[in-house]
Order: structure tokens, then C-alpha cells, then sequence
């Protein structure tokens, strides 16, 4: 009964927010705004996690740590945001909403585990207007730009001995499209046919994702490399005369683009089995692919605390109690040449199902990217996070 | 149950707090964009480098009922309006046309709505060498081409005019002619058009014109001071085409169905690219067309193994609009697909025609528009760059 109403509760969320996507006004650029592909507790944690290897990390952000895995376990992860735009002349306020990925991981006797799922690896959700050009050339630009590049994720991960884990995961980007939708409407003309240009991008291609945790009594270390990797993607222009099939003048393109190569440090350290604090590091060459771009970095803390089941309040269960904080840069080209820069706070609860059959966790994450001066506009999001993890019994 | 109303109330806030907003545009500009959505280029005053005249067909169109007559010669077309008018005895001061000597003869020709085009030339009168009536159609309608009706040039005569009156003397014999062959029912039959060099067009009223005081007299004055007054018995109109339009001119008229084509060097663009607006502007010239308005039909000209043909691009009611220019310069749009055709390559650009569609009403007549010195304007979007 109790799990009925929490999967209700879930499904009316989503309706809630149904249309829309969880997204950034700096997303239209390049591969689209790339998320961070974090796990229930990593997301409660401000990003951070990579070396903690306790067979509970569902991340994509270290393959090694589904050598942790005893269980099979699968979950998905939703997410809510509303953000405050804001430009030189206006500000306003969105709501959106995605589900960013979904994962199972299955575990083998031998100490090892894979793990299959979908994960989306960048978002585009932005929606434009801007009059342009004068005289007889002035126009109404609009463009609207949807969906992202996801990733069909295949990883294994293997505890070798009694201190390292290793993993290797691929992603294999064969989903998820990037939609533009362009207008352009003269102005000053009353009986002008206004211009309606579809451009759709899908991708082929795999990126790989090395990883390796080594543990030391109660500290343990993580290396991550992910080599660059170059993708196909396939680029469909349409204009209203091909979309109504007035004329067959659709033109379809491939062209490569390129994923960065990728390093990533990681440290926890476990005081107790109650308390756990990791602090992350991540760099990615993004200025290698493509002009302009911005080689990128990430640094994240986070701490994840649990409540004894004998709580002074209670309660009655252990609670995980989370919280992290983090600054990213952004790779995308700007007019000013300075990176965008995203920092966020976050917090967290893990109220974990009876027989320990898994956990419901929702996570609070309030943020600012951009800076109205140097990029033309800034936004400050308020995010959260619902995620369901469940053991396969 | 108690972990249920916690998550219950976690989500609801959810909703409250998150939920909240818009979908709407945000208020960004385009700057934030690091992909470009394709230039809009406009290119204005793009000349043809041809232009033609195309005569379709003749329609039998106008016949005796109309309330008016064109007299007149303009733009290669002379108008001709036939006249006969019956005197009986009543019509003769006197009651006895033998006993009257004639002086002098006139039409009187009364102006509709003051319809002068052009300068008051002179007036060709002829007389008709074969018999008519006022439902002969002056066109041969299985090959819409002008049916010859013989005429012999009698005089140019400079005709006068006072207020809405012209006045138009004839000679003398017509008459007499006609009172020696018949006292008692004289039938006197001539022609009125346009001389030769002359370009101007008359509108008057014909013997069925709603407006009272306008029907066609013959004046007669006679050698003892008497004059003598009859309206037209008979008449109607027609025209025939004796000249094609000067070169640069775009005529488009109806009944002598005359239109125009015209060929323009375009720039080219991607076949992706949209073409917005294609405007066409020309100068009207009032003084040389009669017209409240015309239907025109713009079609593509085709030219497959040396047959030439046109067709309607599209079902764009750019391609066939109602006109009706009252000043100048006269612009109008005209179907972007049939630009976007040539302009990207995928047809051969062999020009447009335009060409008045000519519409069976109750105040059925010739009208036609003259214009000159056609210029196109053209708008067109490139596709956006599928770059970075």
C-alpha cells in the first residue's frame, strides 16, 4: 500500500511537469548544456562521490564503483527546476522538468557487476526571440531548441583483490536528438511567408570511461580518464517547403564533433560507517573541440550522514541525511571570451524502503550560472531531485 | 504511514515551489546563441531583362446592352463604336425631310463620369461596309482573333468638347444620302474611333445608358435655321488590336486579353534557403488606362522541347489577386515558391506572364492598366548554419 502511494505520488509529479525539461538559457551551444550524470546520493552530495565504494554509488561518473555491487539494483532519477532568467532588459521565471536517467546494475558472483542504462549526457531546453536586421530586412528570430544527446550506457565494474575496484563503461550515444526550430518573420512586410528552418542532429559514436578506486582502511582514492572521443552526427535541415513537401530540398549532413577527453580525482574518506565526506575533482579539454570552447573544472564536496534507527526523534529508520557544494565551469563560447561558471549548493534525504528493499531520495540544489556582464545573462535555478532506488529482490 | 505523509508533504511542496513558472519565450536575445540562424537578405530594384507583351485572345465580349461606347485609339488598340440612328418624319422639322436642305450633321457623344483618358484626339469617322447588329460579335470566337469588319474611312474630324458633351462633326452626305434612300425612315450608319497617331480614349454613353441625358444624338441643322435632334437607334462597341505596346510597357487589358511576361535575372540562393517576399513594383500610368480593376492570373513559363506553356505555381492567392491600382508606383506580391523555384536552380528561369482574367459580369467591359519601368524586391532567408 505504502509503495503504491509513493509510486503515485511519483507518476503525478511527473504529469506535473510534463512538456518540459530541465534545462539552462546557456544551453543552446555546441553539444548542449552537459550534465553532470549523477547518481541519488552524488546528486545530495554536490556532485561529489567517485571514490566511495560502498555498492550503493549509481553515478556514471566512476565505472569502478560497480565493483562494489552485491545486490542487483536499478533506479531512476527526476528532476524539477525553476530558474530565474535574467538578461540586460527583462527576467523571468521557468519551470521545467526531465527524467535524466534510469539504470539497473546486475552483480556476478565473481565480484563483479554490470550495469545497463539510459542516461541522458547533455540537455537542450531554450526558447529565443529577438527582433533582428532593419528596414526591409528587420525580422522576428525565434528559436526554439529541444531535446540532447542520451547514451545507451553499458559498464562493468570489478573489485580486484582485497583494496582496488576497476570499471570501464561505454557510452554509447545512439539516442536523443537535438531539435532547433527556427523562424524568422519580416516585420515590415504584411504578406511575407515567414521562414520555418528544422534542424534535427542525432549522434552515432561510443565514448569510454576508465576508472579505478583504491581503498585504504578508511580512505580510499579514485582515478577516472575519459578519452576524447569523436562523434558522427547526423544534421537534417528542413524549411517549410520540405516539411509540407512543397519542394524536396531537405539537405542531410554528417559531420564529426567531439567529446573531450576527461580526468577526474576523487577522495572519501568514511570516519564511521554513519558518516561519510568525499571531495571530487574533475577537468575536461573541451577547448580541443570546437573554437572558442572553454577547457573545463569541476570541484565538489559533500558529506552524507545517517541517522541512527534509534533516533531521538523516533523516527524509527535510518535516515541518510546529505550535503555537498560544488563550482563547474562551462565549456561554451562566449562573446565576452570569459567561461560561464555554475555554483550550486545542495542537500539531501535518503528515506530508505522497509526490508531494505531500496530508498526514496530527494534532493534541494540552489545555484547561479553566468554573470549578467560578461555573458548577457545570468540565471539562479532551484532544483530538486526525486530519485527511486530499488534492490531487485 | 507516517513515512508516506512525509514524502506526501516533500512532494507537494515539490509542486508548490518548483512548479511554478512559465514555458513562455525567455527573455533572452540571441547573443546567448553561438549558432547562427541564417542572414535575411533583401535585394530591392532587381530590373528584368526581358519584358514582353502577350496577346491571348480576342472575346466577343462587349455587346449592344452595355450603357456605354469607347471611342478612341490607345496603347495599339482602336476603339470603334458603331452608331445608327433611324429619323422618321417627327425627327425632320416640318414633319417633311424633302423640303429640309441639309446644312451641317453632329454627333453628340455624352460623358460617363467625365471618362477622358489621354488628350483629345482626332476622330476617325467611317462608314461600315457590311451589315451589323448589336449582339455581332466582332471576333471570331473559334480562334479568338479579330474578325475583319470592313470600313471606309470617310474623315478625321477634331472633335470639340464642352463640358461633358464631344461633338463630332459628320459629313453632310450621311445624311442626305440616307434621306434620298428612305424619307420616311432614313437610316444613317457610321463608324467612331481613334485616328490614326491619336491616343486617347472616349467613354460615353450608349442609347441603353442608365443615366438619363447621355444616349447618342445626331444633330442636324438645316439650311432655314431648323435643327433637328435624334437619339442613336443603334449602337454598340468593339476593338481591335492594330498595334503591339511599345517596348518597357506592361500592358494588361481585358477583351483584346493582352498580357504581359517578363524574365528577371535573380540572385541565386541554397535550395534550403526560403524565399520571403518577392514584391513587384511598377509605375502606373493613369493617363493611359481605364480601369476600376482587374483579375490577373500570374503563371511560370515553361518551355519543354521548344513548347512554350505557363502554369499556376501553387494554389497562393499571390496568383491570382484582384488589382486595383489608384496610384503610383503600383506594388504587389507576388508567389515567393515560384522564385524559390528559380532562384535555387531547381527550374529554369524562363520568366512569368500575367494575364488578366477576364471575368463574365453584368457591367462587362474593355479595362486595362498600363504600367512601366517593372522592379523587383526580394527578401529571402538562408538556411541557419549547422555548424559548431
Amino acid at each position: 500500500m505504502k509503495r503504491t502511494s509513493i509510486l503515485l505520488i511519483l507518476v503525478a509529479t511527473l504529469f506535473a511537469a510534463d512538456g518540459v525539461q530541465a534545462g539552462s538559457v546557456f544551453s543552446f551551444n555546441g553539444q548542449g548544456y552537459p550534465l553532470r550524470r549523477l547518481g541519488p546520493r552524488a546528486s545530495g552530495m554536490g556532485g561529489s562521490g567517485r571514490a566511495i565504494v560502498d555498492g550503493l554509488g549509481m553515478s556514471s561518473f566512476n565505472p569502478a564503483l560497480l565493483g562494489a555491487y552485491r545486490r542487483p539494483a536499478i533506479y531512476g532519477l527526476f528532476s524539477l527546476q525553476r530558474r530565474n532568467v535574467e538578461d540586460t532588459r527583462d527576467s523571468r521565471a521557468i519551470a521545467d522538468g526531465d527524467i535524466h536517467g534510469m539504470k539497473a546494475v546486475f552483480p556476478f558472483r565473481f565480484r563483479g557487476a554490470l550495469t545497463v542504462g539510459l542516461e541522458s549526457l547533455t540537455d537542450v531546453d531554450v526558447t529565443v526571440v529577438d527582433t533582428v536586421g532593419t528596414g526591409g530586412e528587420q525580422h522576428l528570430l525565434g528559436l526554439k531548441g529541444t531535446g540532447g544527446i542520451g547514451a545507451l550506457v553499458i559498464g562493468f565494474g570489478q573489485k580486484v583483490g582485497n583494496r582496488l575496484f576497476l570499471g570501464a563503461q561505454a557510452d554509447v550515444m545512439v539516442v536523443g536528438t537535438l531539435t532547433e526550430s527556427w523562424s524568422k518573420d519580416l516585420l515590415n512586410e504584411a504578406q511575407a511567408f515567414f521562414s520555418l528552418d528544422n534542424v534535427t542532429r542525432s549522434q552515432e559514436g561510443v565514448q569510454f570511461t576508465l576508472g579505478g578506486v583504491f581503498t585504504a582502511g578508511n580512505l580510499s582514492l579514485a582515478l577516472v580518464g575519459r578519452p576524447e572521443a569523436t562523434i558522427t552526427q547526423n544534421v537534417l535541415l528542413e524549411n517549410r517547403l520540405t516539411s509540407n513537401a512543397i519542394t524536396a530540398s531537405a539537405t542531410e549532413t554528417k559531420r564529426d564533433i567531439k567529446f573531450p577527453a576527461t580526468f577526474a580525482l576523487g577522495l572519501a574518506y568514511a570516519r564511521s560507517s554513519r558518516l561519510v565526506t568525499a571531495v571530487d575533482y574533475e577537468y575536461a579539454a573541451w577547448g580541443s573541440t570546437g573554437p572558442g570552447r572553454h577547457d573545463t573544472s569541476e570541484i565538489a564536496v559533500g558529506l552524507q550522514y545517517q541517522t541512527r534507527p534509534d533516533n531521538p526523534r523516533g523516527l524509527g529508520r535510518r535516515y541518510d541525511l546529505m550535503a555537498g557544494v560544488y563550482r563547474r565551469s562551462l565549456y561554451f563560447a562566449t562573446t565576452s571570451g570569459s567561461a560561464i561558471t555554475e555554483v550550486g549548493a545542495t542537500i539531501g534525504l535518503g528515506v530508505p524502503f522497509r526490508r531494505q528493499a531500496g530508498a526514496f531520495r530527494w534532493t534541494l540544489e540552489i545555484g547561479k550560472r553566468g554573470d549578467l556582464q560578461d555573458h548577457g545573462a545570468s540565471e539562479t535555478f532551484f532544483r530538486q531531485t526525486f530519485s527511486v532506488s530499488g534492490w531487485i529482490q | 504511514m507516517q513515512n508516506v505523509r512525509v514524502i506526501s508533504i516533500i512532494l507537494v511542496l515539490s509542486w508548490l515551489t518548483t512548479a511554478c513558472g512559465s514555458t513562455d519565450p525567455s527573455p533572452v536575445g540571441i547573443n546567448l546563441v553561438d549558432l547562427a540562424g541564417g542572414e535575411v537578405v533583401e535585394v530591392s530594384d532587381i530590373r528584368p531583362v526581358e519584358t514582353g507583351t502577350r496577346l491571348r485572345e480576342l472575346f466577343p465580349t462587349v455587346l449592344g446592352e452595355a450603357d456605354e461606347l469607347l471611342v478612341g485609339r490607345m496603347n495599339g488598340v482602336e476603339y470603334v463604336s458603331l452608331l445608327q440612328v433611324t429619323l422618321t418624319p417627327t425627327d425632320f422639322p416640318g414633319g417633311d425631310a424633302t423640303r429640309l436642305e441639309v446644312d451641317s450633321v453632329f454627333v453628340e457623344l455624352k460623358l460617363l463620369g467625365n471618362l477622358v483618358r489621354g488628350a483629345l484626339g482626332d476622330v476617325k469617322v467611317s462608314l461600315p461596309d457590311e451589315s451589323w447588329s448589336e449582339s455581332r460579335a466582332f471576333v471570331d470566337t473559334s480562334t479568338f482573333s479579330t474578325a475583319a469588319f470592313e470600313r471606309i474611312d470617310l474623315v478625321d474630324a477634331v472633335p470639340t468638347r464642352v463640358d461633358s458633351t464631344i461633338r463630332v462633326r459628320l459629313p453632310v452626305e450621311l445624311l442626305v444620302d440616307a434621306i434620298a434612300e428612305d424619307p420616311n425612315e432614313a437610316v444613317v450608319e457610321f463608324a467612331l474611333s481613334g485616328a490614326e497617331g491619336a491616343e486617347f480614349l472616349v467613354v460615353a454613353g450608349s442609347r441603353d445608358a442608365a443615366t438619363a441625358g447621355k444616349v447618342p444624338q445626331l444633330v442636324a441643322y438645316y439650311a432655314d435655321g431648323t435643327v433637328g435632334r435624334t437619339g442613336s437607334s443603334l449602337d454598340t462597341y468593339f476593338a481591335d488590336r492594330v498595334a503591339t505596346p511599345s517596348s518597357g510597357e506592361v500592358l494588361l487589358q481585358t477583351g483584346v486579353l493582352t498580357g504581359a511576361t517578363m524574365r528577371f535575372d535573380l540572385p541565386t540562393i541554397p535550395p534550403s534557403a526560403t524565399v520571403n517576399l518577392v514584391q513587384l513594383t511598377m509605375d502606373y500610368d493613369f493617363s493611359r488606362s481605364f480601369l476600376t480593376s482587374l483579375r490577373l492570373r500570374i503563371e511560370r513559363i515553361n518551355v519543354v522541347d521548344g513548347d512554350t506553356t505557363s502554369t499556376i505555381v501553387s494554389g497562393n492567392q499571390l496568383n491570382e489577386q484582384v488589382v486595383a491600382p489608384t496610384s503610383s508606383p503600383f506594388r504587389m506580391n507576388l508567389d515567393q515558391l515560384m522564385f524559390h523555384g528559380w532562384m535555387s536552380g531547381d527550374r529554369d528561369n524562363r520568366g512569368l506572364v500575367i494575364t488578366p482574367v477576364f471575368e463574365i459580369t453584368s457591367d462587362l467591359r474593355y479595362e486595362w492598366a498600363l504600367f512601366t519601368n517593372p522592379r523587383l524586391r526580394v527578401v529571402y532567408s538562408l538556411p541557419p548554419s549547422i555548424g559548431s
